[in-house]
């Protein structure tokens, strides 16, 4: 039933999903053109069902659903899922993201990719200037980024593109 | 069916189609020059870029294989050491991406006397490090505000792993400014070339419609009827020539048209005698009651001559019109002397009470290609010529002979004869040297000219001349049959 609730809301987001839709909310992607230069990353449209209903859990699973748009690739491992969502309770607008274990298949430029596609998808949101993401089962500490800084630079290209991490 | 013809409005006049063929030739003319050589410098450009800055990372990228780990000092140690100054900016990662060199923020830590630490970890997320990260070279180059800005990216590999990329930009403003140089110099020769040959192709455009405007008007004037307009042609083209044909096939119009007028003129003439004839007859008889029956028997034979005569005259006009209106027919080889030795039988008890000797000479087998029918009516009208014409106690000769490729047929008679100056017409519709003689001949002034038609029908020519001895002679050649592979003379 669950597996069943999963790809329903797959087959949802996918046909929510298109790029050049304006207005609403994006998912970040690595970009997959003919282009060789610029930025690695790229917006892809995302129109969620109601302006309500979106949470950081809808942008997540949206996200690891993945997508079929031409240009765009997902940078995420084939059945990574959100494991655990929080709030930090001591220090405002910090959040906390938990994926499963497939994510620790990815490692140097690949795993930085996966992260800033997640940490610049939630920066969309007012509460989220902060993101922890780590995977579940490992006690490691939480790659901390700052949501803000980085989407405010994706939109330049070449020298300019260039996205701020700040460490945890 | 209405005779009138309808005009064509001109809905694309050939000064606008010229004009907007120049248009599109200059338009072609233009994009290639302002494309072509931008392209061809700007590629050339591009493969030397490509050459100079894959060298200048290699060695970068080389020098940095030395070191077995890439910190921020030692590479910084390195950089220093390195000659970068041209580069717009030099960046250098680890395998994630981070940056551990940035020849930009290292500039403005230096600018603030190393006062500012950085605080924060930066990482390119560009695709040429991603990909120089993957192991590959990249090179990417592009022309954008009058500056050539040229990236690459090497991946920076010890001991068969990949420790990190150096990624370099360099912004070419001296040679962007050579090519929009080269660009705005373009534009201005295109907006000149373009100034000029719009002008040329307006002057050149308006001296070619003008003349087939000319020529155009020139055609309705004569359809109208005018054969007398004519164009003048003082160059020597094309349009030269096709005013030249005009004025010659104008000419040819004028000649047919007075010569329609003059058949229908003669033609009305020559049936209006006859019927004023009859006419006068058939008034006498009824304005002279009573009229002693010989008289009227009289009358009324000379209304039968009449009308015997119109009968001729329409039979002859509709033999001509035949002549010259109906296609050719199957021809098929005849044996001359066969239908000469017909036309003599026929003739010669005309030719007795006309007190005439008829004498003919010839060898068999004088064969041509023709019709039956034809070569009958010619011999037919010149021996019925020859014997009319003739003095009592005169003769008639008629010759078959051979010439070379040739079949002659000469009619030779001791007639009163044509005057020189008659000759060259007596062979024209309704001429007659003695119209008086010929009417009471019985004749329509049309024999000679059906003779004529029917001669070059097949081929052959008549003429005709004055005898020393006196008489006239009248010949006619034929080509002589010549027969064809597989065909049978029967």
């Amino acid at each position: 039933m669950r597996r069943l609730f999963g790809l329903l809301l797959a087959l949802t987001l996918l046909v929510g999903c298109a790029p050049g839709v304006q207005g609403g909310y994006v998912l970040y992607y690595l970009k997959n053109d003919k282009e060789c230069s610029g930025s690695a990353l790229a917006a892809l449209s995302c129109r969620p069902p109601e302006e309500e209903s979106i949470t950081p859990e809808f942008l997540l699973q949206a996200l690891f659903s993945g997508t079929e748009a031409k240009g765009f690739a997902s940078p995420f491992p084939k059945g990574v899922r959100l494991e655990e969502l929080s709030w930090d309770e001591n220090t405002p607008k910090m959040l906390y993201v938990t994926v499963s274990e497939r994510y620790d298949s990815l490692s140097d430029i690949g795993l930085t990719l996966a992260d800033y596609c997640i940490v610049l998808t939630l920066a969309q949101l007012e509460d989220a200037e902060r993101v922890g993401i780590r995977t579940v089962g490992q006690n490691s500490a939480y790659r901390i980024y700052s949501a803000v800084d980085s989407g405010a630079m994706l939109e330049d290209t070449t020298v300019t593109a260039m996205l701020d991490k700040t460490a945890g | 069916m209405s005779n009138k013809t309808r005009k064509q409005t001109i809905r694309f006049p050939l000064s606008v189609k010229y004009g907007v063929s120049y248009l599109v030739v200059l338009a072609l003319v233009l994009v290639l020059l302002n494309t072509y050589p931008l392209v061809a410098s700007q590629d050339l450009l591009f493969a030397s870029k490509r050459v100079a800055m894959n060298s200048q990372t290699a060695v970068m990228a080389s020098t940095l294989m030395g070191l077995e780990e890439l910190t921020e000092e030692n590479v910084l140690q390195v950089m220093n050491v390195l000659d970068h100054k041209d580069l717009e900016r030099v960046v250098v990662t680890d395998p994630a991406g981070k940056i551990i060199y940035d020849s930009d923020r290292n500039g403005r830590v230096l600018a603030n006397d190393r006062t500012e630490e950085p605080t924060k970890e930066e990482y390119a997320l560009l695709r040429e490090v991603v990909s120089a990260l993957e192991g590959n070279d990249v090179f990417h180059c592009f022309y954008s505000n009058s500056a050539f800005v040229s990236t690459a990216a090497v991946p920076i590999v010890y001991r068969g792993m990949t420790i990190g990329a150096i990624y370099v930009v360099e912004i070419d403003r001296v040679q962007g400014k050579l090519l929009q140089n080269l660009r705005d110099n373009l534009m201005h020769i295109s907006i000149v070339i373009t100034v000029v040959v719009l002008g040329i192709g307006t002057v050149l455009s308006q001296m070619l419609t003008v003349r087939v405007a000319a020529l155009l008007k020139a055609i309705h004037i004569v359809g109208e009827g005018e054969y007398g307009h004519r164009l003048l042609s003082d160059s020597h083209d094309e349009l030269s020539q096709i005013a030249e044909e005009f004025n010659n096939l104008t000419d040819r119009l004028q000649a047919t048209e007075e010569v329609r007028r003059r058949f229908v003129s003669d033609a009305s003439h020559e049936m209006k005698t006859p019927l004023a004839s009859i006419r006068l007859l058939a008034d006498s008889i009824l304005h002279n009651e009573p009229m002693e029956p010989e008289l009227t028997r009289e009358f009324v034979t000379d209304i039968g001559d009449e009308a015997d005569r119109l009968t001729r005259i329409t039979e002859h006009l509709l033999t001509l019109s035949r002549l010259e209106n109906l296609p050719s027919v199957e021809r098929t080889p005849v044996d001359v002397g066969g239908v000469v030795n017909r036309v003599v039988a026929m003739l010669t008890p005309v030719a007795d009470s006309a007190g005439v000797k008829l004498h003919w000479r010839f060898k068999a087998d004088h064969v041509i290609r023709c019709t039956e029918d034809d070569l009958y009516r010619v011999c037919f009208n010149l021996i019925e010529n020859a014997i009319k014409y003739n003095k009592p106690g005169g003769s008639v000769d008629v010759i078959l002979s051979r010439d070379d490729e040739q079949i002659l047929l000469e009619v030779l008679d001791t007639g009163v004869g044509i005057p020189e100056e008659d000759l060259p017409k007596i062979f024209n519709r309704f001429y007659r040297v003695d119209t008086a003689r010929s009417r009471v001949a019985g004749g329509t002034g049309l024999g000679l000219a059906i003779v004529r038609e029917t001669v070059r029908r097949h081929g052959g020519w008549v003429s005709a001349e004055r005898r020393a001895s006196g008489g006239s002679s009248f010949n006619v050649g034929f080509p002589a049959y010549v027969p064809e592979e597989e065909e049978v003379w029967p």
